[in-house]
Order: structure tokens, then C-alpha cells, then sequence
């Protein structure tokens, strides 16, 4: 027994039909097939899912399709431009945070929401709007960093 | 002496696939989509150490989207390193909490899972060591019980024991580093 729902995914409207119990991280990835999001747990507590929700980190693993209904939402694939990186994309790249990548577009998504309500976040906000994501290869210092660099608050290479 | 002309040495350089990653462009192993692929689901031992003494795959044949069940019989080969004792699912016994005992291959994800929750097991427990020491005591139970006769890497096993091999590191003369000393 499918329900309706209309939300946008990167400033693309989508109308579909899905079973009620459909998480939001199972529709993006099997249902739309973007899967730079990641689901590592499941269960909420290592945000390699969290997306952006009307610009407010989530974790997708534990909403469910239903609950965006008529909302917006932004995954990793929405920031890149025409092929023009968004500047904590870049940031990420040039000071080394990339590791195996897998906590990459939560850390990014989580700090751009930082940032724009906050573009000159410091050190303690940023770890903070981060705090939500675990990296398992350590890269905590090189995201931080990355993410100063681009808050203008030392740092790092822009 | 000539200057070393250094390219890459002290340079700045990306990681290769730093860009596909911060994209989400990256395809990770759970990332793969493949027409007509199937999904795999594993059933686990709950017991730290116990014989098999019966495996009824009956109900997971018969779940919907299921086109295989498999278990250790199916392919009764052993791994590892020091010594080849590792099955890919466990033939006989079980030796941990969490040792793979059956598999199922289905169309989706949730179609294995609800299968492999069909999978009926019938356990002898065993009693189970939960500390090295204990398992080199003599007496201790056997983990595997024909250790002497699995392939091995040239290591020495001792017969009887849960023992896969002994090294020795000695240097120098502790006695006389210890009489020396200070403090130890």
C-alpha cells in the first residue's frame, strides 16, 4: 500500500510513490540512486547519512520519506555547480582531509549548514556542527582545517 | 655535487581520488548496482563454542526471492595464515559468538534477511575458553581437536593442545641487566 510524496532533491522536484516504511537514506540511494550519501550504521549514530533537510543537518537513516514531504533536500551531488566545486569541497581536497572518503559528504554537508548561518564559524563551532559525524580514519584535524580555511578563520589553503 | 632536481618530492599533491569522493561520485562496494544482481544475507552462530548437529535450510529454499542457501558442507575448505583453520561457514562446530553458519543469496536485501531468519540450527554446546591463558593449560578444551593435520605455513603446532605455534625472542643477558639496575 504505496503512499504519495512530492519533495525536491537538489532543486529537482520528484513525485513518487513509495512504501510507507521507506527510510529517506533507502530512497536516496536505491530509489534514486545517489549514493554519495552513506548508511554506516543504521541507527543514528555515526551521521555518515546526514543530509540536508531545508538547510538542517539529519540523519537520513532515521526519517523516513514521508517525513520530507514537500521539503527540500540537499545530498553531496547537489553542491558541485556545472562542474564548479563548492569551496568546502575544495578546501577538503587541498589540505588533505580525503581519507577512504566515507564520512566526506556528511562532513562537508554538516559544515556548509555551519556555514551559512555562520560563515566565519571558529574552531569550537565548527567541531561542534561536526560532532555529529564519526571518522574512522582519524582525518579530524585535516576537516577541521579544511572547513577554517574556508571560514577565513586560519589555517589551511584556500 | 650536482643539485637534485626534486618533481614531486615537497610538492603539494591531491589525492588522486580526492575529487570523486567529495562529490559522491566515489563507488564504494555498497555503492554497486548491477542489473540482476542478488543480495546476500549471513547467519550467525549465537554460541562461543558448539557442535552442529543439524541445519534445516527448508524454510529459506521456499522464501520468496531466495535462489540459494548455502552452508559450510557446501564448500568445505579452510583459510588463514599460521595455519589453514579458518571455513568460510562453519562445517562442524562453531567457535565464537558471530562465526558465520549458513547464507542466503536473494533479489533484495530485505527478501535475505526475512530467509535467513528461516534457518533452523540445532547446536551441541560445548564448554568455551574465553582467555589465552586458560585455553594453554593442560586439560583445557580442544578448539580444534585435529590441529596436527590442517595445512600450515611452516609453523609448528603442538599436537594436543589449542597451541598454534611457540616463538622465542631472547636477546641479551636479563639476569645481569636486572642485578645492574636501579629499579626494574
Amino acid at each position: 500500500m504505496k503512499i504519495d510524496i512530492v519533495l525536491t532533491v537538489n532543486d529537482e522536484r520528484h513525485q513518487v510513490e513509495v512504501e510507507p516504511q521507506t527510510t529517506l537514506v533507502e530512497f536516496l540511494r536505491g530509489i534514486l540512486h545517489l549514493t554519495g550519501t552513506k548508511e554506516g550504521c543504521g541507527t543514528g549514530d555515526c551521521g555518515a547519512c546526514t543530509i540536508l533537510v531545508d538547510g538542517n543537518p539529519v540523519n537520513s537513516c532515521l526519517m523516513l520519506v514521508a517525513d520530507v514531504n514537500g521539503r527540500q533536500v540537499t545530498t553531496i551531488e547537489g553542491l558541485a555547480k556545472d562542474g564548479t566545486l563548492h569551496p568546502l569541497q575544495q578546501s577538503f581536497i587541498e589540505n588533505g582531509a580525503v581519507q577512504c572518503g566515507f564520512c566526506s559528504p556528511a562532513m562537508i554537508l554538516s559544515a556548509k549548514a555551519l556555514l551559512d548561518r555562520n560563515p566565519s564559524a571558529g574552531e569550537d563551532d565548527i567541531k561542534q556542527a561536526l560532532s555529529g559525524v564519526l571518522c574512522r580514519c582519524g582525518s579530524y584535524k585535516k576537516i577541521v582545517e579544511s572547513v577554517r580555511a574556508v571560514s577565513g578563520s586560519e589555517k589551511g589553503h584556500v | 655535487m650536482s643539485e637534485m632536481k626534486t618533481h614531486y618530492v615537497g610538492a603539494r599533491v591531491s589525492r588522486v581520488d580526492a575529487h570523486d569522493k567529495v562529490t559522491g561520485n566515489a563507488v564504494y562496494g555498497v555503492d554497486v548496482d548491477l542489473p540482476g544482481m542478488l543480495y546476500g544475507a549471513v547467519l550467525r552462530s549465537s554460541l562461543p563454542h558448539a557442535r552442529i548437529t543439524e541445519i534445516d535450510v527448508s524454510g529459506a529454499m521456499k522464501a520468496a526471492g531466495v535462489r540459494a542457501v548455502v552452508t559450510g558442507t557446501d564448500f568445505p575448505f579452510t583459510f588463514g595464515g599460521a595455519v589453514k583453520d579458518q571455513p568460510f561457514l562453519a562445517i562442524d562446530r562453531v567457535r565464537y559468538i558471530g562465526e558465520p553458519v549458513a547464507a542466503v543469496a536473494a533479489e533484495t536485501e530485505a527478501e535475505a534477511q526475512e530467509a535467513v531468519e528461516k534457518i533452523r540450527v540445532r547446536y551441541d554446546e560445548l564448554p568455551a575458553i574465553f582467555d589465552p591463558r586458560e585455553a594453554v593449560k593442560e586439560g583445557a578444551p580442544l578448539i580444534h581437536p585435529d590441529l596436527e593435520h590442517y595445512r600450515r605455513a611452516g609453523h609448528d603446532i603442538v599436537p594436543g593442545t589449542n597451541i598454534c605455534t611457540i616463538r622465542t625472542y631472547r636477546l641479551g643477558d636479563v639476569e645481569a641487566g636486572f642485578a645492574g639496575a636501579d629499579e626494574i
